[in-house]
């Protein structure tokens, strides 16, 4: 080992950096292996982290999700509440977007006082905000006294942006709370919707989304017909309004197929196996 | 058959006098967990699919509870066993906490409870959740001849045995010690 520790010992051999060959900006903008109102295929695996009360692992496109549900459990120093408490917390993973996220400092949902920190924190935040909004409508708190329910959600890879993912996050994490047993008013399914040039398209590509006039995330109950939450950025005027809800609605019905099966199929292993 | 959170199971919600698992929205039973539906007369009960679900403290469940902590005032225990089921997250964080209050130990004489001869720490007592108590602790309740002391060893770590409703024995030394005594029941 006779080589200078003081200095900064390149590698013995190098190579030719070599970057991804860049897609003109035409061919992402058109949709031309799907239709506008055609999903990008779901791949949805419950209980994965065997710590966790319940859990799930979601794929969509390239986005990769796992959320963990843990609880319910007792609040210990914070006053009586008659109904149950719902924490969510999101974590973007360093690799998980183009440009790199700080682990550390990407803030959590209940943490208030992240406020006056930096618009990455405060994207985490906002995110978690919207999930819990989301999903709150779905559980049957009040059979929780005194309890709490977190809920924890990685972000392996985001391919969709904030509004897509947000979406993607709200069913993967109805799926982890279903399958931790919990009691719910029914199963939610959220999904994205970009109006471009007077078109509606599905479930957008970041690509899709940064080239939209208006773009909105939807959550439902589909057994209910209910919609638990709205987040739209853009304007869209009433007939393309009542036009994308009614759309999103009944894309909405396809993901609870695929939440249901995944769920019936969960069950019916766990019976098999004990 | 299995269902779903969401899933219609039953029309007529005045005839059914029980239920688990379902909820009721407008003239319908709706069911609010994934598990197997099973409906008679008068009852729809979904049971739940899910492994380790926990039945969660309730009034007038029975539970087993470890001591933890003694004042002269209340007893700080542990809830192991919630209605015949163990607790399976006992990690430190996340159980079941209850408290005694010495005038929940016994129905009579109530004022001259002395917390010390009725439970130590480490005892395994069986009791009642009376109250849901306030944000920390579910209140329990020994006041029946069947609630008490279940288990508890003696200041030279032996075994004891109830010997009557007061007075716990070491069979190995032969001295007593003061207990609120559960009463034997049959298996």
């Amino acid at each position: 080992m006779n080589f200078d520790r003081r200095r900064v010992n390149g590698p013995e051999s190098t190579h030719e950096v070599f970057y991804e060959k860049k897609q003109s900006d035409n061919v992402q903008n058109k949709r031309l292996s799907r239709k506008d109102d055609e999903l990008r295929p779901i791949f949805l695996k419950p209980g994965l982290i065997s710590s966790a009360s319940g859990s799930c692992y979601m794929e969509c496109g390239s986005s990769k999700i796992a959320c963990a549900v843990y609880g319910p459990k007792q609040i210990k120093n914070a006053p009586y509440s008659s109904t149950g408490k719902l924490n969510v917390e999101i974590k973007h993973s360093p690799f998980s977007s183009v440009i790199r996220r700080d682990p550390v400092k990407v803030g959590d949902g209940c943490n208030q006082t992240l406020a006056n920190a930096s618009s990455k924190e405060l994207d985490a935040t906002h995110l978690s905000n919207q999930v819990t909004q989301a999903l709150l409508p779905s559980l049957r708190l009040d059979k929780y006294e005194k309890m709490q329910i977190d809920v924890f959600v990685t972000i392996i890879q985001d391919d969709s942006l904030d509004f897509g993912l947000m979406g993607n996050i709200t069913t993967a994490a109805g799926t982890a709370l279903a399958s931790a047993g919990l009691e719910m008013n029914g199963l939610v399914a959220g999904l994205a919707v970009a109006l471009q040039a007077d078109k509606l398209l599905l479930d957008p590509t970041p690509a899709e989304v940064r080239n939209s006039q208006a773009i909105m995330t939807v959550c439902t109950l589909p057994a209910l017909t209910q919609i638990t939450h709205i987040w739209q950025a853009g304007t869209l005027d009433l007939s393309t309004y009542k036009q994308a809800l009614s759309v999103v609605e009944s894309a909405s019905r396809n993901i609870h197929t695929v939440i249901a099966k995944t769920l019936m199929n969960e069950s019916n292993e766990s019976d098999v196996s004990t | 058959m299995l269902v779903l959170p969401g899933q219609p199971v039953s029309d007529n919600v005045d005839s059914i006098k029980r239920t688990e698992g379902v909820y009721s929205r407008s003239d319908k039973l709706i069911s609010s967990v994934v598990g197997e539906l099973s409906k008679s007369e008068d009852q729809v009960r979904v049971e739940s699919a899910h492994k380790n679900s926990q039945p969660l403290p309730e009034i007038d469940s029975e539970v087993l509870a470890t001591v933890v902590r003694l004042n002269s005032k209340q007893a700080t225990l542990n809830l192991d066993v919630i209605d015949g089921v163990p607790c399976t997250n006992n990690s430190q964080d996340s159980n079941f906490q209850g408290i005694l209050r010495s005038q929940d130990v016994r129905q009579t004489d109530k004022d001259r409870v002395k917390m010390y001869n009725c439970v130590r720490p480490g005892d395994i007592v069986r009791a009642v959740i009376i109250s849901l108590g306030d944000a920390r602790n579910y209140y329990l309740s020994t006041a029946k001849n069947e609630y008490g002391v279940v288990f508890a060893t003696s200041q030279d770590g032996n075994q004891m045995i109830p010997v009557d409703w007061e007075t716990m024995k070491d069979e190995h030394t032969g001295n007593t010690e003061h207990r609120k005594c559960a009463k034997p029941t049959p298996v």
